[in-house]
């Protein structure tokens, strides 16, 4: 590093004090007992998850709780969060390191979220959200909603002539015109 | 600066490797060279994770949509059992691989060494016990993914399910001693197969880079100056680990 | 640190072997980013091909030509002799092979690392103070994977070819036949591990190696513009690595997770390929932006108005890059979703818009100077703000059922990729070409060759707006006989635009032969790139640069190595008392 500046004067002793992420070099060793525990939890967490797994229910009293698919599912994985959550603090030390590890650790986190969140909420309500796909359609009607609350679409002039087309193009009198690429 | 200020007795010997190492030339200080590189590995363990979110985001869709279907398949084709001691020898590798760190990091290149070697043993326990007691087995009893599945004797034509239209529940729906096939499992089978396969290769990975590190510890290349390289080993180490720790709940117990 | 690193980077060694091994194990930046460079305008010249193959089999609404035996058959099928099955293919598919390998190449071989991998490498390190990027290495096995992955994917147009679209959508893409389809997917998945590790390495560079001193705001916008690219690099492309790798299990095992034949689904196909694709357009058009920064400041010699609004708009379009991918499927998913990712789309106009508003600002009242740079510069503001005003119609639930699929799709990409982020990749290469090669080129041919671009390019595309409204939709080789003027207006700017581009090649190439020395800083400008030598030396520095003012103080500072009578600073009390000094 040398201290003759090519072009310019002296640097502003300020800024090169102030430059972010500078850490000292010290180095920070892991100790043994804290990781021991760590490990010992993980084990136990593991232990936990299989048995509840197998657990149909619980009773209070006269009554049996019963846990679904879906408690099941949610113990699972709020288990596995935490398993991996010591494992990124602890072993892969997180919480010694400089924070920038975390921002892209929690940068990840979210963008999975994202993605399987915003994937499942289109496959989890296709089907449900969508009215007209369940409507009942009625020759030469107009769309409407009918007293019971169901949706009625009428088949529109497009379809029924493309309808007829195709007729005409499946009889074997007719010469179809050759079909356009086939571009999905 | 390959040698010491000269005058210093106990310092008058040929240094270890980590002793003399000097950062990269475009590098001002060793201290940002290791930081870059923890950096650069914790990108890469986010490429990691995102990769495997592929197959989490498929499972959650499927195992929505069919949870019966899931649930059964779960427990008819998988053992908990061999999941569950997949899970301990992973953790324990994990463990180890920390103790390594601590090892380089108070200049123990003995602590070091065995707790790289147990990982090792580890790992190659993990792979042993998911060839030999899961895919084997599988592979002979047709637990195949996708259309490969031939369990009870049954294989899945392409365009069958789409010829049968919205009775797709009904085709598989074979009696097969006390288990009775559902229309998914095939799917089911499939993100196992490709999820643990996945997995089962970065443990691969995994050992080849312990065995760089366990080599590179040998000969003198980490000490409390230096370790990076080991150091993400065990980063690299440790996703592997945390995969897991979600792969098995869900394909084993849920 | 002097001595034999005070040459020129691109200084050949002893011997001719020497050179070329130097070149083949380089881990310098610099040489790395020029064989970038090199490698993607080959296959920015090879996806023209198909563009001006696909342009001419337009030209006439039916079939061109009628063989010996009596069939018909398209232009296309008559310049690609593809066999299919040992027939030839059908005249369809040879003009659907065209538009997919166009597409394909284009996205994944050039737009993607045309501007970070390329440009981004050369200049990234140098705007920083740098020596190098964070890790050499990796930078140098990226290229070469980058190679790796070309090479499927050109073995795929040699071996059966494809015709899936670059999309590559389920289930055409699962089940056609031939081989083609597996090796470019395989080839398109070893790219995107090119592409993470080099936004791997722009991260840590942009951390870990700015010069002492440098703060985050005191970077220069095109830095800002690389590395919200590297985030989402490394956080989207990864999925598309997996969606991929799916579907080649798909086509090969037949795992049954996208095929609807085995109870799979393909509209999850479309989702898993979109959260990558859709980060990937701005892959592509956000470092576009940085150079436009870069271009705008220096030419106008003017602090850019808003730096900060510029930088975190660049984070901003990365942020919400993630969560916008699904208004690519509002007409193949539910109606609850179309509405949150209808809404979630709006909200990318508005960083956009704070650039396009900051570039305006800038330049009002600035003392412009028009080389090539500052003309594409202008040229991209002018075709980006047709293309990102044409997005809310496709992002408009109602209006994109009925374009959906249409040219206008096509135009607007267009208008955004080519009119944006190839636009601002020509403005970069004029700007920087003398510092990377050392030589200027010839400035009114490439002024020229801008022009040609720039009218050739709107000729093109601007037509396929009422083209698509009227419901030409896209991929099809025919069409009704009303659109012919409208192709042929067209086809005919294709040529203009290829003319210009053919233009700029041989200015480049008469640059390399025999252009005049390029002086330190031609045009005047305040980043550290402009204070080495062109080209520079070794290590980019002859001591470590001190920083001293910010990356666009052109009201304070004479830009290092020019004659400050050539530029004034608006304070003439200022330039008399350093003249008295």
């Amino acid at each position: 590093m040398s201290n003759t500046p090519s072009l310019h004067d002296t640097v502003d002793p300020h800024e090169t004090l102030s430059r972010d992420e500078a850490h000292s070099a010290h180095v920070h060793v892991t100790p043994f007992w804290p990781m021991f525990w760590v490990f010992a939890i993980l084990l136990a967490l593991t232990a936990l998850t299989v048995w509840s797994s197998n657990v149909h229910g619980f009773w209070i009293g006269n009554t049996e709780i019963v846990l679904g698919g879906t408690v099941h599912i949610l113990i699972a994985m709020s288990i596995a969060i935490i398993k991996a959550l010591l494992v990124a603090m602890y072993f892969m030390h997180l919480k010694y390191d400089q924070p920038m590890n975390t921002v892209v650790a929690g940068a990840t986190v979210f963008a999975v979220i994202m993605f399987i969140g915003l994937t499942l909420a289109d496959s989890a309500t296709r089907g449900i959200m969508d009215p007209m796909e369940h409507a009942k359609v009625v020759e030469g009607g107009t769309a409407h909603r009918a007293a019971d609350g169901t949706w009625v679409t009428g088949k529109g002039q497009v379809e029924a002539a493309r309808e007829n087309a195709h007729a005409v193009s499946t009889n074997p009198g007719h010469t179809p015109a050759e079909k356009p690429a086939a571009g999905h | 600066m390959t040698t010491l200020p000269m005058g210093n007795a106990a310092l008058d010997r040929e240094l270890e490797p980590h002793e003399r190492y000097v950062p990269g030339h475009h590098w001002r200080n060793a201290q940002d060279e290791m930081e870059a590189a923890k950096l650069g590995m914790w990108l890469f363990l986010a490429t990691e994770i995102l990769l495997f979110a592929g197959f989490f985001c498929a499972y959650t869709v499927f195992r929505y949509w069919y949870p019966d279907n899931w649930h059964a398949a779960s427990r008819h084709y998988l053992n908990w059992k061999i999941g569950a001691a997949n899970t301990v020898v992973l953790l324990l590798s994990s463990f180890t691989i920390v103790l390594a760190i601590r090892g380089a990091q108070t200049n123990r290149k003995g602590m070091m060494l065995v707790n790289l070697f147990i990982t090792e043993l580890c790992a190659a326990f993990f792979l042993i016990v998911k060839l030999g007691w899961e895919y084997a087995p599988k592979w002979q009893k047709g637990e195949l993914p996708g259309a490969n599945f031939t369990y009870g004797g049954h294989t899945v034509e392409a365009g069958e399910a789409a010829a049968h239209g919205g009775l797709i529940d009904s085709i598989f729906h074979v009696d097969h001693g006390s288990y009775v096939t559902n229309a998914y499992d095939h799917i089911f089978l499939s993100i196992y197969w490709i999820s643990t396969a996945t997995h089962g290769f970065h443990v691969l990975v995994g050992m080849i880079v312990i065995g760089w590190a366990m080599w590179l510890a040998s000969r003198g290349h980490y000490g409390p100056r230096h370790y990076t390289s080991l150091e993400n080993v065990g980063l690299y180490w440790h996703i592997v680990d945390i995969i897991w720790i979600f792969l098995f709940p869900l394909l084993y117990l849920v | 640190m002097s001595g034999h690193h005070d040459v020129s980077y691109l200084a050949p060694k002893d011997t001719f072997w020497k050179s070329v091994w130097a070149w083949v194990y380089t881990l310098d930046h610099k040489r790395i980013g020029v064989m970038y460079l090199a490698a993607t305008l080959l296959a920015f010249f090879l996806g023209g091909v198909f563009a001006i193959v696909l342009r001419t089999e337009l030209w006439e609404p039916t079939r061109t030509v009628i063989t010996d035996a009596g069939q018909t058959q398209t232009t296309g099928q008559v310049l690609f002799g593809w066999k299919e099955n040992g027939q030839q293919v059908t005249a369809n598919n040879a003009y659907n092979r065209a538009f997919t390998l166009h597409g394909t190449i284009m996205v994944f071989l050039f737009i993607i690392p045309a501007v970070p991998a390329a440009l981004g490498n050369i200049f990234l390190p140098i705007m920083l103070g740098a020596k190098d990027v964070a890790f050499p290495r990796v930078n140098l096995f990226s290229w070469y994977i980058y190679v790796f992955g070309s090479i499927f994917a050109i073995w795929s147009i040699i071996h059966g070819g494809v015709e899936t679209g670059w999309t590559f959508y389920t289930p055409y893409s699962s089940s056609t036949n031939w081989g083609g389809v597996t090796s470019m997917v395989l080839g398109a998945f070893i790219l995107g591990f090119s592409s993470i590790f080099t936004g791997i390495n722009f991260i840590a560079t942009v951390h870990k190696l700015r010069v002492p001193g440098m703060g985050w705001f005191d970077m220069p916008l095109f830095v800002w513009a690389v590395y919200a690219t590297a985030i989402m690099q490394v956080l989207a492309t990864p999925v598309l690595g997996i969606t991929l790798a799916m579907l080649v299990f798909e086509r090969t095992l037949h795992i049954g997770i996208f095929d609807p034949a085995l109870g799979g689904d393909p509209v999850l196909f479309q989702h898993f390929f979109w959260f990558y694709s859709h980060p990937a357009v701005y892959i592509m058009i956000v470092p576009g932006m940085g150079i436009i920064s870069e271009l705008i400041a220096v030419n106008c010699r003017k602090r850019i108005f808003g730096y900060r609004a510029i930088a975190f708009s660049s984070i901003a379009i990365a942020a919400i890059s993630f969560l916008v991918w699904a208004h690519h499927m509002l007409t193949s998913q539910t109606a609850a979703l179309n509405a949150i990712f209808s809404a979630l789309t709006f909200l990318v106009a508005i960083p956009t818009a704070i650039k396009v508003f900051n570039w305006v600002a800038t330049m009002y009242k600035a003392s412009i100077s028009l080389n090539t740079g500052m003309l594409y510069a202008m040229a991209f503001l002018f075709c980006f703000t047709i293309g990102g005003l044409t997005g809310p119609p496709l992002a408009t639930l109602a209006t994109d059922i009925h374009l959906h699929d249409t040219y206008f799709v096509v135009a607007h990409f267009h208008y955004v990729m080519m009119g944006g982020t190839v636009l601002a990749f020509l403005g970069g290469l004029h700007h920087w070409w003398p510092k990377f090669t050392g030589r200027m080129y010839n400035e009114n041919l490439a002024r020229l060759g801008c022009i040609l671009v720039f009218i050739g390019f709107n000729l093109t595309f601007f037509i396929q707006f009422f083209l698509g409204t009227q419901g030409m939709p896209r991929r099809y080789a025919t069409y009704v006989d009303e659109f012919e003027w409208m192709h042929k207006i067209s086809t005919t700017g294709s040529y203009v635009l290829a003319s210009g581009l053919l233009l700029h090649l041989m200015v480049f190439i008469q640059s390399l032969m025999g252009g005049a020395q390029a002086p330190k800083n031609p045009w005047g400008g305040l980043t550290f790139e402009w204070e080495t030598d062109s080209p520079p030396i070794e290590h980019n520095f002859p001591h470590e640069p001190v920083i001293t003012h910010g990356p666009y103080d052109y009201d304070t500072e004479y830009p290092p190595h020019c004659d400050p009578r050539d530029y004034p600073l608006p304070d003439q009390a200022k330039v008399a008392a350093l003249a008295h000094h």
